[in-house]
């Protein structure tokens, strides 16, 4: 079965075949230069970028699968959340091209992307599992009993662990995107010379918060502790923090398998002690770690048996919970 | 045989055509969930199974910009799924089409603005006398009959649309005024 996946959901575009469960072809066209000198993603160039390339992209990765577009067997594209006039254009591209194939149509959660991909390399893991989703936009902690069934367990109550490495950084003088930054000069620091407490100490739930941390490094700073043991103990403390929640979770769930996406993912610390806690970790292959289009193929894989009651008739949506649907 | 199905979602109407027929119902927004159901009663209706279809046109507008991706969007991937070509025609035109003579084109948007263009319609043909351009709405000289918040015609979208796909095919870029 091949899946023509379709995620425009920011700021790139991004078109995946997906074979049978694999990856065949993952083609992104980033837009990061052109958003970079405005500090930001502007929603309308994003959109009017999606637009000019999406077709070409499609005609690409068929070409490279040596496909037509009459052997695809199903559409997939992200629904949400996101920016809406992005999502928009991969969003409704996937139903025209759905309907004149007279394909199914699948919706598909942005989230769900991320998790899927990171099975990839991993076909023989089945749910139950959990799934932890940390970047710079969402720190998510799954539990998925099912294909396509999600229990949130628990979210940040502030900051995205990844905004928290990004805001740290910055008030260590560090550069975009801080996470690499801080683990980097936190090689060099000892964690030990600071005083900086750990988040949420005593909650029962799976909550996440990181905005504290944030402060507390700016305090370290102002009382002239060394850049470098202020970033060892925020990356401890950190870590940490997110290790505990999922640990506490795998130990309530009776789950030992955990999905681990989001650039925070790339944490080398956080790898280790996730895996000294003797959880059974899956990331997500390097391709498939940022937004890309496979990963919405990926998923619509899993869950395309999900029956959804006219998928075409589903708007898209800018803000959208997994847990819902 | 050619047959173009046109698509047009730059006004608050989405436009549905073919050489002989149009649908052309008022949404203001959800053009993109609307869009699908009302394809397919329009083929129904006209008898035209998508297999029939030899080309798309849909409308650059100026219009929207989220609203004329959708057509776009919608185009271009009914085209690549059908493999035929595509071919953007411009909304304005498709209005003043439902007319003859001088005929100035109005569409407003919001807070007194609009998106204006003149034309000269002899027949089927039509001439560009004023490019579509952003205005105030109460500083318009118009020429000719006036026609304000009309949408495009069905039929015109698909007779632009042929001559499009020969001279453009391929050129979808909205009109972004
Ligand atoms: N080694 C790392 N350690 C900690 N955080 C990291 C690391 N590498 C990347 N990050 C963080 O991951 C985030 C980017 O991840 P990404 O999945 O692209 O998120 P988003 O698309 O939501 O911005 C940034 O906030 C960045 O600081
Ligand atoms: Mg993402």
């Amino acid at each position: 079965m091949w899946i023509l996946g379709i995620d425009t959901s920011c700021d790139d575009t991004g078109v995946g075949l997906v074979r049978d469960g694999a990856v065949v072809v993952n083609r992104v066209a980033s837009q990061t230069l052109l958003h970079q000198r405005y500090g930001g993603v502007v929603p309308e160039l994003a959109s009017r970028e999606h637009i000019q390339l999406i077709d070409g992209l499609v005609q690409q990765a068929l070409d490279e699968a040596g496909l037509k577009a009459a052997d695809l067997d199903l559409i997939a594209a992200t629904r949400g959340p996101g920016l809406i006039g992005a999502l928009l254009v991969g969003y409704t591209y996937g139903k025209g091209l759905a309907f004149a194939l007279g394909r199914p149509f699948v919706p598909v959660h942005h989230l769900e992307g991320h998790i899927y991909a990171a099975l990839a390399e991993h076909p023989e893991v089945e749910p139950p599992f959990l799934a932890l989703i940390a970047s710079g936009g969402h720190t998510h902690l799954f539990e998925v009993p099912a294909w396509g069934t999600y229990r949130l367990l628990g979210a940040t109550l502030d900051d995205a662990a990844g905004e928290a490495f990004d805001k740290a950084a910055r008030l260590l003088g560090l550069g975009y995107p801080g996470g690499p930054e801080i683990e980097r000069l936190a090689g060099q620091g000892d964690p030990g010379k600071v005083p900086l407490a750990a988040p949420l100490q005593g909650q029962e739930g799976f909550a996440f918060s990181f905005s504290g941390l944030k402060t507390a490094v700016a305090r370290a700073l102002e009382k002239g502790y060394a850049p470098a043991d202020i970033a060892a103990r925020f990356q401890q403390v950190a870590v940490g923090h997110i290790v505990q929640v999922v640990t506490r979770a795998a130990r309530h769930t009776g789950l030992s398998t955990v999905l681990v996406t989001g650039g925070v993912a790339q944490n080398t610390p956080l790898k280790a002690q996730l895996q000294a806690a003797g959880l059974r970790l899956m990331f997500p292959p390097r391709g498939l770690a940022t937004d890309n289009g496979a990963m919405i193929a990926l998923a619509a894989w899993r869950t395309h048996t999900r029956n959804l009651h006219n998928p075409m008739a589903l708007p898209a949506a800018a803000y959208l919970p997994l847990d819902a649907g | 045989m050619v047959l173009v199905l046109a698509i047009d979602t730059a006004t608050p109407y989405l436009v549905l055509g073919l050489p002989h027929a149009e649908r052309a119902i008022r949404l203001e927004r959800r053009h993109a969930e609307v869009l699908w159901p009302e394809l397919e009663a329009f083929l129904q209706q006209t008898g035209v199974s998508l297999k029939e279809l030899t080309g798309i046109a849909v409308g650059r507008g100026p219009g929207s910009y989220t609203g004329l991706r959708v057509g776009i969007a919608a185009g271009l991937g009914l085209a690549r799924g059908l493999g035929i070509p595509v071919a953007g025609v411009e909304t304005l035109e498709a209005v003043a089409l439902r007319h003859q003579g001088p005929v100035t084109v109005i569409q407003r948007t919001r807070n007194a603005l609009c998106y204006a263009a003149c034309y000269v319609v002899e027949g089927s043909q039509v001439q560009v006398t004023q490019p579509p351009h952003r205005a105030r709405f109460d500083e318009v000289v118009p020429t000719g009959l006036l026609t304000i918040d009309e949408p495009p015609s069905g039929q015109a979208l698909a007779a632009l649309g042929l001559a499009a796909l020969k001279a453009r095919p391929g050129q979808v870029e909205p009109l972004y005024l």
